[in-house]
C-alpha cells in the first residue's frame, strides 16, 4: 500500500500530535507516580492505534470514538478518580477537535459528513493544527489548581461537563447544518472553544478555593492541637513549680530517714518522687513546639483510653516542614495505631521513633494488633466504623509524602503491623 | 576489638554507662574495650594521637569543650567519618548544628541500659559492615583499600576513580563488576557512572547526594525510587 503525501505528513505530524496528548494529559493529571516506561508504550502504542484507524476507516465518527476511548485509556498512567477521569479526557478531546476542526474550515474544508470517509488533504492544515493545539496545552499549562479536581463535588462536577458533552454535540450538529456559511460555522466552533476555556478556568478556581476550605478545616485542627499544647504545658509547669517547692521539704524527710537508718521507708519516699518524674517523661519535650504538640495531644488521648506511647525521638527544634504536614502524618499514624491497640486486651504499647538523619526525617510506628489488616488494592482498611474513612488517613499521609518525595513502607510481621515513611526536608 | 570511648564531666553518668557495657560485654563475651574521660578536651587529645575508637557516648553539655564542638572537630578537623557517636543529654531537645556532626543517636538522662546496649550493637553491626578491604588491580599490581574510607567509585571513560577520605585513585576497570565486590557493604549505584558508599552520604535528597568531601553526585531520574526505598531498607534495620 503506497501512502500519498499527505498520509506521510498525517503520520509524522501525529508523533508531534501524540506529544500533544501527553502534555495535556500531564495539565489534567498528577503524573509524579506515573511508570515512565509503561507510560511511554502506552502513547506509542496510542500512535499506532489512530494511524491505523485513520488508514485503514477513516469514518470521522469512528476516529472520534476511537480517540475519546484512547485517551481515556491512556488517562489510566495517572491516578485518579472516575470523575475527574472523565472530565479530563472529554476536555482534552474537546479543546484538540475545536482546534482541528477549525483548521479544517480555514484552510477551505466545509460541511463533510460524519459517516463517510473523509477526504481531506491540506497538508498545512494539518501542521497548522498541532501547532496551536501545541500553544494552547503551554497555555493550559499554568492552571496548577487542576490536578486536585478530585475534591469537587458531584453536583458540581455534573454542572461542568454537561458543557465540554453538549459542546460536542453542537458542534457535529454544527457541520451537518445544511444553509451555513463556513464562515458561521468557524465563529460558531472558534466561540464553543472559548466556552470550553472558561469552564476550564472556572474549574480551575473551584478546585482551588476547594483547596483553600480544606486547609482552613485544617487550620481548625491544628489550632485544637496548640490549645491542647499550652494545657499541657501550663499543667506541667504547675507540677515541676511544686515539685521545686516541695524538694526542700522532700529532701530533709530523706535527709532524717537515712539518719535514722529507715533506708527502707527513704526509698520509697525516692521512688515516689521518681515517679512524679516519669509521669513527666512520657510527654514529648524536645522543644520542637510542632512535634511535640501533636505527640502529646495524642499521647493524651491514648491515655485516656489506658494506651501508652512510647517515644524515641532525635529531632533539631526546628526544621523545614509546616506543623500541618506534620500533624496529618503523625496524626494519622497514631490514630490508627491507637484504634488497633485499643482492641486489646494487653501490650497496650505504641512505638513511635523520630528521627531526623543527613536531610531525611524518618517515622515509624509500631503496634501490635489482632486478627489480619484487610488490604484492598493496594490500600490497608482499617478497623474504622465508618466505611468511608477506611484507608483515607494512609492517603492522606500519602499525598503529604508527595510534596517531599517521601514514601511509606508497611509491614506486619508476628503481629506487630509497623508503618515507617521517608521524607526529604 | 571493638573500642569505646564514655565522655562525660559528670562521673556518676560515665560510670552507669561504662557498669551497663561491661555487664554487656561478659554476658556476651565481646571483646570490648572501653575508656572513660572525664572532659572533651582529654578525649581530643587523645583521639589527635591517634587514638580510634568505633563508637563515642559522647555528653553535650560540658564545662570547656563541649560535645557539639569536639564532634565538630572530629569529623572536620580530625576528617573522621567513621567513628559512631552517641550523643547524650540532659535535656530532650536538640539544636539543628548537632546534626551536622551526623550522631548515631541521641539518648537523654537518665540514660535507659536497653538503649546503651541496643547502640553498642548497632555500631558494632556498621564497624563490622565497613571492614572489609577492596582490591583492585593497576597494570600487574594488586592494590588494596579499607571499604570504610572509600567514599564513591566514578567510572571516567574506561578508567574507574576511587575517591576516599585520604585521596584518589585511578585504575583500568567496569563499575558493574566493582559492584559485585562492594554490594553487600552497602554501595548503592545511583548513576550509570557513579556508585556511592551509603555510610559516606553527608545529607541526602531525592535527586542527588552530598558526599562526606563535600562532593554532590546526582542520582539518575530512573534511580530515584530505587535509591529511597534502599534508603527505607537500611534505615528501618536501624530502628530494630
Amino acid at each position: 500500500m503506497a501512502l500519498s503525501t499527505y498520509e506521510m505528513v498525517y503520520l509524522l505530524t501525529n508523533i508531534f500530535g501524540t506529544y500533544i496528548v501527553y502534555k495535556f494529559m500531564h495539565v489534567f493529571f498528577e503524573t509524579k507516580e506515573a511508570n515512565h516506561k509503561i507510560e511511554f508504550l502506552s502513547y506509542v502504542g496510542y500512535y499506532v492505534f489512530i494511524a491505523l484507524v485513520y488508514l485503514t476507516i477513516n469514518i470521522p465518527v469512528v476516529t472520534m470514538i476511537g480517540n475519546i476511548l484512547a485517551y481515556f485509556g491512556l488517562s489510566f498512567n495517572y491516578k485518579a478518580g472516575i470523575k475527574r477521569r472523565l472530565l479530563s479526557v472529554l476536555m482534552i478531546y474537546l479543546i484538540l477537535i475545536c482546534v482541528e476542526v477549525s483548521v479544517a474550515l480555514l484552510t477551505g474544508y466545509f460541511n463533510y459528513s460524519l459517516m463517510a470517509v473523509n477526504n481531506y488533504s491540506s497538508e498545512y492544515g494539518l501542521v497548522l493544527a498541532q501547532t496551536i493545539s501545541y500553544s494552547v496545552v503551554r497555555i493550559l499549562n499554568n492552571y496548577k489548581n487542576i490536578k486536585q479536581g478530585e475534591i469537587i463535588s458531584l453536583a458540581n462536577w455534573a454542572a461542568i461537563i454537561i458543557i465540554p458533552i453538549s459542546s460536542l454535540y453542537i458542534i457535529l450538529t454544527l457541520f451537518q447544518a445544511r444553509g451555513l456559511s463556513w464562515e458561521q460555522v468557524l465563529v460558531g466552533v472558534v466561540l464553543i472553544l472559548l466556552v470550553n476555556f472558561t469552564i476550564f478556568y472556572l474549574y480551575d478556581v473551584i478546585s482551588a478555593s476547594m483547596v483553600d476550605k480544606m486547609d482552613k478545616i485544617m487550620l481548625g485542627q491544628q489550632n485544637k492541637y496548640y490549645q491542647k499544647q499550652f494545657e499541657l504545658m501550663e499543667s506541667s509547669l504547675k507540677t515541676t513549680k511544686s515539685m521545686r517547692h516541695d524538694l526542700r521539704n522532700h529532701l530533709s524527710v530523706i535527709y532524717a530517714l537515712v539518719e535514722k537508718g529507715e533506708r527502707d521507708t527513704a526509698l520509697k519516699h525516692l521512688s515516689k518522687m521518681t515517679d512524679i518524674y516519669d509521669d513527666m517523661r512520657q510527654y514529648a519535650y524536645t522543644e520542637n513546639i510542632d512535634i511535640d504538640s501533636i505527640l502529646n495531644f495524642k499521647i493524651q488521648a491514648a491515655a485516656q483510653q489506658n494506651i501508652k506511647i512510647a517515644l524515641d525521638l532525635s529531632i533539631p527544634e526546628k526544621m523545614c516542614i509546616p506543623s500541618f504536614d506534620l500533624a496529618i502524618m503523625l496524626g494519622n499514624l497514631l490514630d490508627n495505631a491507637i484504634e488497633a491497640v485499643s482492641e486489646l486486651k494487653k501490650e497496650r504499647e505504641i512505638k513511635t521513633k523520630i528521627n531526623y538523619d543527613k536531610g531525611r526525617l524518618i517515622i515509624l510506628v509500631e503496634n501490635p494488633y489482632q486478627g489480619e489488616r484487610v488490604k484492598v488494592g493496594n490500600r490497608y482498611l482499617t478497623t474504622n466504623k465508618e466505611p468511608s474513612q477506611h484507608g483515607l488517613g494512609l492517603e492522606n499521609v500519602k499525598s503529604v509524602l508527595q510534596k517531599y518525595n517521601g514514601s511509606m513502607g508497611i509491614t506486619q510481621q508476628s503481629n506487630i503491623f509497623s508503618v515507617s515513611l521517608l521524607l526529604f526536608v | 576489638m571493638f573500642s569505646i570511648a564514655i565522655c562525660d564531666d559528670q562521673r556518676a553518668i560515665c560510670s552507669v554507662i561504662e557498669n551497663i557495657i561491661v555487664e554487656y560485654k561478659k554476658s556476651t563475651m565481646q571483646e570490648i574495650q572501653i575508656e572513660v574521660f572525664y572532659s572533651a578536651e582529654k578525649l581530643n587529645a587523645f583521639m589527635k594521637h591517634e587514638h580510634n575508637y568505633d563508637l563515642i557516648f559522647l555528653d553535650i553539655e560540658m564545662k570547656g569543650l563541649n560535645g557539639l564542638e569536639l564532634g565538630r572537630k572530629i569529623r572536620e578537623e580530625m576528617d573522621n567519618q567513621v567513628t559512631q557517636i552517641v550523643y547524650v543529654s540532659g535535656k530532650d531537645s536538640y539544636f539543628k548544628d548537632l546534626f551536622e556532626v551526623r550522631p548515631m543517636h541521641f539518648l537523654s538522662k537518665p540514660v535507659e541500659p536497653d538503649k546503651i546496649i541496643k547502640d553498642v550493637e548497632l555500631a558494632m553491626k556498621l564497624a563490622n559492615r565497613l571492614g572489609g578491604i577492596f582490591s583492585y588491580k593497576k597494570g600487574s599490581d594488586t592494590h588494596k583499600l579499607p571499604i570504610k574510607n572509600i567514599i564513591y567509585f566514578q567510572s571516567v571513560n574506561r578508567e574507574i576513580k576511587i575517591v576516599t577520605t585520604t585521596g584518589e585513585e585511578l585504575f583500568y576497570g567496569k563499575l558493574q563488576e566493582v559492584f559485585r565486590q562492594v554490594a553487600k557493604y552497602r554501595f548503592i549505584t545511583i548513576h550509570k557512572s557513579y556508585i556511592i558508599n551509603y555510610e559516606q552520604v553527608a545529607n541526602f535528597k531525592y535527586e542527588e547526594v552530598q558526599m562526606s568531601n563535600s562532593a554532590c553526585l546526582p542520582i539518575s531520574q530512573l534511580k530515584r525510587k530505587e535509591v529511597r526505598r534502599l534508603q527505607m531498607k537500611y534505615e528501618s534495620e536501624r530502628f530494630l
